[in-house]
């Protein structure tokens, strides 16, 4: 699971029937000096996620979000879905080792 | 499986069900020297791992899936195993 910024919504003019109901997010992945506490603009390199949404994240919100076949588990039927948001994330206490 | 260093954790109010059944872990994937390989995951800890601890992370949901009984776990990365810190070949 990976850490990121909801920078986005995503509305869907024509999709496949499973999706109907769906809410999208615009996800930025944080970079590992996000992660310390770095401003969270500009954003990180990366690509942007879009991100099927379930717990009802906001703009500005940080997420725990799964990418891949992880993320069409959580469907009863088949969903087109390749990254799922998997939860939403208060606090980060992230304190690397000097060294490393 | 991935080797992994425990950078820290983070808390939130709302996610996955099956993701109540531990804590949430920031693991940093390291190679083979012992350093840092890649962006930090976050994964699922039940063994209480320590900071800077390094352990071993699964990379395949369907591990996940089993141990967490929840076939509609979106989870990934599992917190496997904990590193003895005696393992003479890691530098780090």
């Amino acid at each position: 699971m990976r850490l990121g910024q909801v920078i986005g919504k995503v509305t869907l003019g024509l999709a496949d029937p499973a999706l109907r109901g769906a809410r999208f997010l615009l996800v930025q992945p944080l970079s590992r000096e996000q992660f310390a506490g770095a401003p969270l603009s500009p954003l990180a390199k990366g690509a942007t996620q879009v991100v099927y949404d379930e717990l009802g994240a906001d703009l500005g919100h940080l997420i725990g979000y799964t990418e891949g076949a992880e993320a069409a588990a959580p469907f009863a039927t088949s969903v087109p879905v390749d990254a799922y948001n998997a939860a939403l994330i208060d606090r980060i206490n992230y304190t690397p080792p000097a060294a490393a | 499986m991935q080797l992994a260093r425990i950078d820290g954790s983070v808390t939130g109010t709302a996610c996955h069900p099956s993701m109540s059944q531990g804590r949430t872990v920031i693991c940093q994937p390291l190679d083979a020297d012992g350093f840092a390989d890649g962006p930090p995951v976050l994964a699922l800890d039940q063994l209480g791992a320590g900071l800077h601890q390094r352990v071993l992370i699964s990379a395949e949901g369907s591990v996940v899936r089993e141990l967490v009984r929840d076939e509609r776990s979106p989870l990934r990365n599992f917190v496997l195993a904990l590193v003895d810190p005696t393992v003479p070949a890691a530098t780090a």
